[in-house]
């Protein structure tokens, strides 16, 4: 029932934020010159509109039928609830930012899959490494492409 | 002149640009979110000391494998290589999780195949034809089509047409963020100076799809795959063989939406997949892991690739950013599209055209020899798969224009993506509203214009109306038949029970 009601909190989120910001535009639009407002004004109205018919039907199949719970996927033993996986990944851009993308990544790659209890650790350490060595090389080397390097290493870099 | 361009495609140079356009088209291709413009792009400078003819081979060869490439992180993790692909996620990835991996990577690489030959066929003999009737099409019919795209993919999305409907009108607002195309007035920035260029697509699809994958497959543990096998390639061209309607059927579709500038790669394998499943007699086991569903979009992304080089070549008009970026490499190459293209370059164009053909042959060759083992993807457990897709999703978005906020774009959208998934919203169908709606507003604006600022000019042009009403009806027909087929139902049970009285 827990779940249920958790799954109800969540789902009416992400109705709030598509629908909020649907309603934003629409508020927004009225400040806009008549060109620039009037297509989005329109797409705006008729985009609320299909949202409360979306939501009316999905109410009347709600009275009508008790809806198999949603969601039901099939978990093995190494499976990891969502918010703890976000929760990694947010911390990974947060290192991304302070100490750039080649340190962060080695830190990520090696910690992510204890999260999944994956303890193969002469896997790990050669798929943390290797993998971030090919990555940052080739989008260096190949692809003339500039990684993050991160705020800690731009500031020494500018000290010294 | 055929005989001279065949020969200049096989010297040995080109060849061997043949070949690493190939290998580096597969590679950026199978990696999340990079797809045939960056590719193309990254490959133009290297272009600048080379024979014209080389250049347009090696861009033709990087083109063709990238689109190709698009397919694996579509059929192996659920998560489209570029929009051109995301019809290849519905059928694909169940037929992967179902231990068919290498099966459907057979179907995508014959698809992709027979797709890019249909479409180099219609390039060389039938481009003339196409473009006439694509210059009948005024913006009007433009924003129609563009319409009608965004409406069969909510159709197509298993029963949730007004969460689609809803969906594809959140994704034209939120292409609406930036500068307006017609007063360049700055429009829901909400005062940030990097939203004033737009959203980035390939982050937001990174996370509407890679990002949002993740979440679910740490909530599942394993693989992806829950049996432990891949299946034979060799029994995804079986399959494919066996299906000579949808083949036809999809090149249609493909080469079409390739000669409509701008529109093409987008709309096309969604429309061949939806055209597939209205075909078959047996629409349910569509998105269950059906071959047909994975056959009608490769095939038509791919003709739609090379159908895209017809207006670039013949009219000097790109059919898409990336055979944009063609043209830029005819006109750095002394190169003037257009007839004057065919009628003063000598052997150049059938060179052109061949190198075409064998970048089809290249991609296909290397492709199989690559498959199974890409397949095997599959086979990861989770644990290692989630922080690779992580890690590519994080270079993806960073690596196109060097903006640490895109990679916060990202994941905005990948939590979001992962909420729209749980909750059954067809997420494709905001990514198609995001990638469609410069072009609908454009022509919108430009419709109203015609039409002196009425509206009715959407309904006055006959080509117009006509793709309005099929629309509608396409929209409006499963009802009725719903309904058709329960008053039916009503009427035999009234019988009966006349019978049963009687």
């Amino acid at each position: 029932m827990g779940g249920a009601r958790r799954m109800a909190i969540l789902e009416g989120f992400l109705l709030l934020v598509l629908g909020g910001f649907a309603a934003s535009f629409l508020v927004l639009s009225w400040e806009l010159g008549q060109t620039a407002a009037m297509f989005p004004r329109l797409v705006a109205g008729v985009s609320l509109a299909l949202l409360a018919l979306a939501i009316v039907f999905q109410l009347m199949g709600r009275a009508r039928a008790r809806k198999k719970p949603l969601g039901t996927v099939t978990r093995a033993p190494d499976a990891v609830p969502w918010p703890a996986v976000l929760a990694a990944q947010i911390g990974y851009i947060a290192l991304v930012v302070l100490v750039g993308f080649s340190l962060a990544t080695v830190i990520y790659l090696a910690g992510s899959p204890l999260q999944m209890r994956y303890r193969r650790w002469g896997v790990l350490g050669a798929f943390a490494i290797l993998l971030t060595a090919t990555v940052v090389a080739s989008f260096t080397y190949l692809f003339h492409v500039r990684l993050p390097e991160g705020i800690l290493w731009s500031s020494l870099k500018s000290r010294y | 002149m055929w005989l001279e361009g065949l020969m200049i495609a096989l010297q040995p140079i080109n060849l061997l640009y043949l070949l690493l356009g190939t290998a580096f088209g597969l590679v950026i291709g199978a990696l999340p979110g990079l797809g045939p413009m960056f590719a193309v792009a990254l490959t133009l400078p290297l272009t600048y000391g080379m024979e014209p003819a080389s250049a347009i081979i090696l861009l033709a060869a990087v083109h063709a494998a990238t689109a190709y490439g698009d397919s694996f992180a579509s059929i192996l993790i659920n998560t489209p290589g570029g929009v051109g692909s995301v019809a290849s996620c519905w059928d694909g990835y169940p037929m992967a999780q179902k231990g068919q991996a290498g099966v459907a990577m057979g179907i995508s690489a014959l698809g992709s195949f027979m797709g890019g030959i249909i479409g180099w066929v219609s390039l060389v003999a039938i481009s003339p034809l196409l473009i006439m009737v694509a210059l009948k099409m005024g913006p009007a019919e433009y924003f129609m089509v563009a319409l009608m795209a965004l409406s069969l993919l909510a159709l197509a999305s298993h029963g949730r047409v007004l969460k689609g409907l809803f969906l594809g009108g959140i994704g034209l607002l939120l292409s609406f963020i930036g500068r307006d195309p017609i007063t360049a007035e700055a429009r829901f920035t909400f005062g940030y100076l990097y939203l004033e260029d737009g959203l980035p697509l390939a982050p937001t699809v990174l996370g509407l799809f890679a990002l949002s994958q993740v979440l679910v497959l740490s909530e599942q543990g394993g693989s992806i795959a829950q049996i432990r096998t891949v299946g034979k390639v060799w029994e995804g061209f079986k399959l494919a063989l066996r299906l000579p309607g949808t083949i036809v059927r999809a090149g249609i579709v493909g080469i079409f939406m390739g000669i409509l500038p701008a529109l093409g790669l987008a709309s096309a394998n969604i429309l061949a997949y939806f055209a597939e499943k209205r075909a078959s007699k047996h629409p349910e086991t569509f998105g269950q892991g059906e071959p047909r569903g994975l056959l009608a979009p490769e095939i038509a992304k791919n003709a739609c690739i090379v159908g895209d080089l017809i207006p670039t070549f013949a009219l000097g008009i790109p059919g898409s950013s990336v055979t944009a970026i063609f043209l830029a490499a005819m006109i750095m190459h002394g190169l003037q599209p257009g007839v004057q293209f065919f009628e003063r370059s000598g052997a150049l164009p059938y060179t052109v055209f061949v190198g075409i053909l064998l970048a089809q042959f290249s991609f296909f060759i290397m492709g199989l020899l690559l498959a199974r083992q890409f397949a095997k993807a599959v086979l990861i457990p989770n644990a290692l798969l989630i922080p690779l897709i992580v890690v590519l999703s994080v270079v993806g978005s960073f690596a196109m224009r060097g903006y640490v906020e895109d990679i916060i774009v990202t994941f905005v959208f990948g939590f979001i993506g992962y909420l729209m998934t749980r909750f059954g919203y067809p997420g494709a169908c905001l990514v198609l509203g995001l990638v469609l709606g410069d072009l609908v507003e454009a022509n919108f604006h430009r419709s109203v214009l015609i039409g002196r600022g009425s509206y009715a000019i959407f309904f006055t042009r006959p080509l117009s109306l006509t793709i309005f009403l099929l629309t509608v009806l396409s929209l409006v027909w499963p009802y009725l038949k719903r309904l058709v087929a329960g008053k039916k139902a009503e009427r035999e049970e009234a019988e009966e029970e006349e019978s049963t009285v009687a």
